[in-house]
């Protein structure tokens, strides 16, 4: 959120491991999403709870 | 001090006091109070209230026995030459009165004393520290006022004082003798001070502290900055129900820890939440008594400690509160290390820069005071100084649940703001109190219903139904109900909406012809023109979605842009603006397009577009270093353009004016919005954005109604233009940048009927989602506005939850204008364009990494960037991008890049190295791969980065770059002085020498119209930016402006007097391969005031001379002009590259003509036949001259344009060239290296002197000795450390100088 610190959307800083979702909506978009925020409506879980990098991953593979 | 020194007892007799000194905690508290003498802040107070009979002549004795036993009350605190002191007084008379109040509002008067009292400041060498008053409220309810100054006595030393007196009364009462005393005297408590202060003890906390503390984070602070020590504090007092109170209790049990531990964890996340943060420090008053002993004596001992902790989202209650635990442990340990101490350690003191943020000061102590069976209820009056904010929090176990006082500094926190950090803190409370404490902290939310209810609904309702249309439609439309209207001028043309679609129609059946359609993407690269209005126009009929290529990119850049893209075809204006792409480019200015255009049908195209695809791309900066493309579809750009003309209503008769380059997303309005009105499209001509001058003269000549200002160029017009040319502006557009109040203010006074609208959008939201509109009157930041159509905002904290008004989060943009994403790249897509938590179903949000609030009013004021996203002058780079870039470099081991506002408004974008890299040459070939606002106005090479504590990169302690010109003479003469003054002035920089050049002074294209307009005004002389590139220095400008034959077109004459004046004999200095001897203008400035220097240019430079058929022929014309300004010899020569071969032609004429010749300099010239086997690379083509004479080698620059793009973008002199010159030298370059090897020499009978470039080059078989068979005298051999173009550069034109200074006899300096 800051120059220095990570965002909820970041990978988190060193030596943590947050959990990190893939969501789809019924369009076909795709978002990344952490996982302790609930998951908003019509989108739904369809990876993880993984690694920020795993998530990337995913994510960048289509 | 000894037992038996301690035990000393004074007699009033001799009044001899025990003098001691303070202790630490006393010091800290002295300190506060010498820096404002007059501040009552450091009054604590308490008001018991006590309901039922009372004595109180008891209840006076008893208070005075209580005085004597607490020997930290009677003092007196003096100054003296070894600091502070206090002096135990033996007795004192006790300081209370008694007030009879029974009566009307008795209550009140007593409050209003206690508060006056409270708000008398004590001089504590005159005074007691503490004030008693009995107040007889009603026959039975007595109010005791007890004030004590915080440097005797802490809030613990209260509770032992008041139970003391209790005590004392109630024995007293029964006519029985109170229980001995038990306080410690005022000694022991120093004596404790000093053993620790001394102690390992000691070292081990200061040790801990600065551990713990090394890599803190800012204090965060609610109110989001600092302020000064207040007088006063505001307090808001509130109760939390005892329900809630005893379901806390049972949570803290549950997680094994006590509710003032999940009071902390509380406050810790509502910081947490409230500043964006995850790491917190907060202070933590603790009493800073260790060990029995100091548990009985009352005085100031007390110690605010700070506790860190680390709030995420991720967390739970139960790990936060273990957190907290584990946390207060530890600060337990070390708790007598002084908070002060602390800061001094850590540097912070003297900047008054805070360690900690609220204060969270839980009061535990047990209250339960009986006056003689009369039971005592105390509530706190202040409990000290209040630099940001504490939370008092009370449990005093009489039935109301907890008592918590926000205690705000009124400097920060006005009424209502305290008030709403302690409903919600509450709220808080209460959801935590509630709740399972392993769900995530996440689930939270700090705002109260009703501010939730208002920044996501109230303050979003812009939902509108609008027809679906795209670009296309709506332009066709209007030029089918208004044909004859003016759609466009440019200059002095005219195309009518007819005219105008029929030349796009025409154009957009070629490009459907190419493969464009709707899903296709046509990239469009043109300078600003009628055509370039068109081929938009043309794309988007066509269905296809533009791509915008700013024909000022680097070929590189565009070379990158094109592959990524991968557009079905290009549309441009000639060969060569493009680089290959294996895609069909269609080329305006080509006679066969233009066929082809004249045969295809001039009406409307058909084409399956939907508002659905894409409308336009636009690349931006990428932070690893690629650019990335923003696909924005038709439906998007749709709503931004309806919603515009909804709000701004424009009409047939405005003129919009179009000056934003294609690449930048503003501009996007400025095409389609007029056009679809009926109003006319204004186009001015290129390069103009840059200059004030000429804008106002577009805006007066067309009568332009409406246009667009990034703030900063708004700034500059303001200053510089004239305004009241401008009369016919109806309305301003500010985007791309914060605006300024200053800015506005400025606006409003210079153009009082003229509208101005600050807009705020990024490429990813179809170029604005906000809008406001200036008000003169108003101050402070100016918003960004509220939202626009069917578009919702959101300010979110780090959990997503939505902020409440006031309180900074990251602004998220929602709504009908979002991109589809970024092309290709659909990792990054999906993680800037997430899902909406608060809209319809499926809907996605785009995260800005803008930090932003609401007001009150419903309006979003912007804030600054969570990222190292930065805007320069409105364009967006990332720092990453230009990092990428100088990392790539050769010899640059590490980079890094800043923006800079050393000066305030003056923002500079530095990029600093580390390695063997010579920043200037970094800085160079960045020109060569970045567009003109990414490149960094300094490189700065170091040894190595500053680190933080936890070894990463210290942003905050990179050097500023240091402006400094080389050697700096002393500027002679009116002009040079005048000019020297006015550089130092535009560009704030200290010790400008005339030699210095405006672009390496830290110099931007914003100032350069600054300082023309200055010197226009102050020294009456025309000046152009163009000639400030072709002169950068004072000297040189000084030159230009002094003599009459100096104006632009005359420096391209064959005599050019680089310095006219000077006593000695003048030094001839012969042009390189490109004709033009503007490069020995360093060198004049160098050889000294007193030498006059002239050089020699190519004939035909100018005119279309024909050239002349040998170097003999153009030496002997040379020699003709020589003598014209010096009609004998001794003459003194000096040439280089193919200037040395004609100088030593020229001397050996001179020669035949019977004259001296003084000296014959060349710079790295050799003769013809070391050139006449060879191809001659050094001179390559005319390309590679024009390049060499300004320093570079030539790298990817394919034709003129290219290389007056690179000159530009890094600030040579040589950028100004005018196409027929630079056409000119064309010929010439050939020309010189034909003749040259014609040439056959003839001898020269005296001496040479020769500079080498001794860097190794290819053509290593050149060397000075050739000149051997041609010269009957000394050759004298210079070698330098650079290549052939670099010789004349600042850092070696001076070893010249020095050399050619020896023999030209003039002094050194």
């Amino acid at each position: 959120m800051t120059a220095t610190e990570p965002g909820p959307f970041d990978p988190p800083a060193d030596g943590r491991d947050d959990a990190f979702l893939v969501l789809v909506n019924s369009a076909g978009d795709h978002s990344l999403w952490p996982d302790w925020r609930a998951v908003p409506q019509g989108w739904r879980r369809s990876f993880g709870p993984d690694t920020h990098g795993e998530c990337l991953r995913r994510l960048s593979a289509r | 001090m000894t037992a038996a020194a301690t035990r000393r007892r004074t007699s009033p007799d001799t009044g001899q006091a025990l003098r001691l000194p303070l202790t630490a905690a006393q010091s800290g508290m002295w300190y506060a109070q010498a820096l404002d003498p007059a501040s009552p802040a450091l009054n604590t107070a308490e008001c018991l209230r006590i309901d039922g009979p009372l004595d109180a002549g008891l209840f006076a004795e008893a208070l005075r026995r209580v005085t004597e036993e607490a020997e930290a009350l009677r003092v007196r605190v003096e100054d003296t030459p070894q600091g502070p002191r206090q002096r135990l007084l033996p007795a004192v008379e006790l300081p209370l009165s008694v007030h009879d109040l029974r009566g009307d509002k008795a209550e009140r008067r007593a409050e209003a004393w206690m508060r006056d009292d409270l708000a008398r400041a004590r001089d504590l060498s005159r005074e007691l520290p503490f004030t008693h008053a009995l107040f007889r409220v009603a026959d039975e309810r007595w109010l005791w006022y007890q004030c004590i100054h915080h440097l005797v006595m802490d809030g613990y030393g209260y509770s032992l004082l008041v139970r003391r007196t209790a005590e004392v009364y109630s024995a007293l009462a029964e006519g029985a003798d109170p229980a001995p005393r038990t306080f410690g005297r005022l000694a022991e408590l120093v004596a404790r001070d000093a053993a620790y202060r001394s102690s390992e003890e000691f070292a081990a906390d200061r040790a801990h502290w600065k551990a713990a503390l090394a890599d803190r984070p800012e204090a965060p602070r609610l109110a989001g900055r600092d302020a000064l020590a207040s007088r006063t504090f505001g307090r808001r007092t509130a109760y939390l129900p005892p329900a809630i109170t005893e379901r806390l209790r049972t949570l803290a049990e549950e997680l094994r820890a006590t509710w003032p531990d999940v009071l902390v964890a509380a406050q810790a996340l509502y910081t947490a939440r409230v500043t964006g943060r995850s790491d917190v420090v907060l202070g933590l008053p603790l009493m800073g008594r260790m060990g029995s002993a100091a548990l009985r004596i009352p005085g100031m001992v007390m110690n605010v400690l700070p506790l860190r902790l680390a709030v995420r989202p991720s967390d739970t209650l139960a790990s936060l509160v273990r957190q907290v635990v584990l946390g207060i442990r530890d600060v337990r340990r070390h708790q007598r290390y002084r908070y002060e101490d602390i800061r001094r350690d850590l540097g912070l003191l003297g900047e008054g820069r805070a360690l900690v943020g609220p204060l969270v000061n839980v009061m535990p102590f047990d209250y339960g005071a009986a006056f003689a069976g009369v039971p005592a209820r105390a509530m706190n009056l202040s409990t000290g100084p209040v630099d940001d904010l504490t939370v008092n929090i009370y449990d005093r176990a009489d039935g109301r649940g907890l008592r918590i006082d926000h205690d705000g500094n009124p400097a920060l926190y006005p009424h209502e703001a305290l008030a709403a950090h302690q409903s919600r803190f509450l709220r808080l409370l209460e959801q935590l109190a509630g709740a399972d404490p392993q769900q995530p902290l996440g689930a939270y939310a700090v705002a109260s219903p009703a501010e939730r209810e208002f920044v996501l609904d109230e303050c979003n309702r812009t939902a509108r139904e609008l027809p679906h249309t795209t670009l296309a439609g709506p332009f066709e439309s209007r030029a089918r109900e208004t044909p004859g209207a003016t759609a466009l001028r440019e200059g002095g043309t005219a195309l009518s909406y007819e005219e105008l679609n029929a030349r796009a129609n025409r154009l957009a059946r070629l490009l459907q012809d190419e493969g464009a359609k709707p899903g296709a993407l046509v990239a469009v690269s043109l300078p600003r023109s009628t055509d370039l209005v068109v081929s938009l126009l043309a794309v988007a009929k066509s269905g296809a979605a533009f791509l915008p290529l700013d024909p000022e990119y680097p070929p590189e850049r565009l070379a990158y842009m094109l592959d990524d893209a991968a557009p079905v075809c290009a549309v441009a204006d000639r060969t060569g603006r493009l680089p290959e792409h294996g895609r069909p480019q269609l080329l305006l200015d080509d006679p066969g397009t233009r066929e082809r255009l004249d045969a295809c049908p001039a009406v409307n195209p058909p084409r399956a577009l939907t508002p659905a695809h894409p409308a336009y791309v636009l690349y931006t900066s990428g932070s690893t270093g690629r650019p990335k493309g923003v696909v924005v579809s038709h439906g998007a750009i749709d709503n931004r353009l309806r919603w515009m003309q909804d709000t701004y209503r424009l009409r047939s008769d405005d003129r919009v004016l179009q000056k934003t380059p294609s690449s930048f997303d503003v501009s996007v309005w400025e095409f389609f919005w007029p056009l679809r009105e009926g109003a006319t499209l204004v186009v001015a001509e290129p390069g103009s954005h840059r200059d004030p001058a000429r804008l106002a003269a577009t805006v007066a000549e067309h009568a332009v109604t409406t246009c667009h200002f990034v703030p900063s160029m708004l700034q500059v017009f303001l200053a510089e233009a004239d305004a009241s040319r401008c009369a016919s502006l109806r309305r301003v557009f500010c985007s791309g940048e914060a605006l300024p109040r200053e800015t506005a203010h400025t606006f409003a006074r210079a153009l009082p009927e003229v509208e101005l609208h600050n807009l705020y959008g990024p490429t990813e939201a179809a170029v604005d989602v906000t809008h406001h509109a200036c008000v003169p009157e108003e101050t402070g930041p100016v918003p960004i506005g509220a939202p626009v159509w069917n578009t919702r905002l959101y300010v979110l904290d780090p959990a997503l939850q939505p902020c409440p008004p006031g309180v900074t989060g990251e602004l998220h943009l929602a709504g009908a204008q979002l991109a589809d994403g970024y092309l290709h790249r659909p990792g990054l897509t999906a993680t800037r364009f997430v899902a909406d938590p608060f809209g319809p179903p499926g809907a996605r949000m785009y995260r800005t990494g803008d930090l932003a609030r609401w007001t009150v009013r419903g309006e979003v004021e912007y804030l600054g960037r969570t990222d190292h996203q930065v805007k320069l002058r409105g364009q967006r780079l990332e720092l990453g991008e230009v990092e990428a870039a100088l990392a790539a470099l050769d010899g640059v081991d590490g980079a890094c890049a800043l923006v800079r506002e050393d000066r305030p408004g003056e923002q500079l974008l530095v990029g600093y190295t580390t390695g063997t890299a010579e920043p200037a040459a970094s800085r160079a070939a960045l020109a060569r791969r970045l567009p003109e606002h990414m490149v960094p106005s300094a490189v700065v090479a170091l040894d190595a980065f500053p680190l933080t504590p936890n070894g990463k990169l210290d942003r905050g302690a990179l050097p500023a770059p240091v402006f400094s010109g080389g050697t700096r003479r002393a500027p002679e003469g009116p002009r040079e002085e005048a000019l020297t003054a006015l550089f130092a002035e535009v560009l704030e920089v200290e010790g400008v020498g005339p030699d210095d050049a405006f672009f390496d002074l830290g110099g931007t294209s914003l100032l350069a119209a600054r300082l023309v307009s200055r010197v226009r005004e102050r020294l009456g002389a025309e000046l152009t930016i163009g000639s400030l590139f072709e002169a950068p220095t004072p000297a040189g400008l000084a030159v230009r402006t002094a003599d009459a034959s100096a104006a632009s077109g005359d420096a391209l004459g064959v005599l050019l007097p680089l310095r006219g004046s000077g006593s000695r004999t003048p030094l001839f200095a012969i042009h390189p391969a490109g004709g033009i001897s503007w490069c020995y203008a360093g060198l004049a400035s160098r050889l000294g005031p007193d030498q006059p220097v002239h050089g020699l240019q190519a004939p035909g430079l100018l005119d279309s001379s024909p050239l002349p058929s040998s170097l003999d022929e153009q030496a002997a014309a040379y020699v003709e002009h020589l003598r014209s300004v010096q009609p004998h010899g001794p003459y003194r020569l000096l040439g280089w590259s193919v200037g040395g071969v004609l100088a030593h032609t020229v001397a050996t004429l001179l020669q035949d003509e019977g004259e001296e010749v003084g000296l014959l300099a060349l710079l790295d010239a050799f003769p013809a036949e070391q050139w006449r086997e060879h191809p001659a690379p050094e001179e390559g083509d005319a390309l590679t001259a024009v390049l060499r004479m300004a320093g570079f080698e030539r790298t990817s620059e394919r034709d003129h344009a290219d290389v007056l793009a690179t000159l530009r973008r890094a600030g040579s002199p040589l950028a100004g060239l005018s196409d027929h010159t630079l056409a000119r030298i064309v010929d010439i370059v050939p020309h010189h290296a034909e003749r040259m090897r014609e040439h056959r020499h003839r001898r020269y009978t005296g001496d040479l002197v020769f500079f080498t470039a001794a860097a190794p080059r290819p053509e290593d078989w050149l060397t000075h000795l050739a000149w051997r068979p041609h010269v009957d005298g000394a050759i004298e051999n210079h070698e330098l450390p650079c290549t052939h173009p670099q010789l004349l550069r600042d850092e070696h034109v001076g070893a010249i100088a020095d050399v050619l200074a020896e023999h030209l006899e003039v002094p050194q300096r």
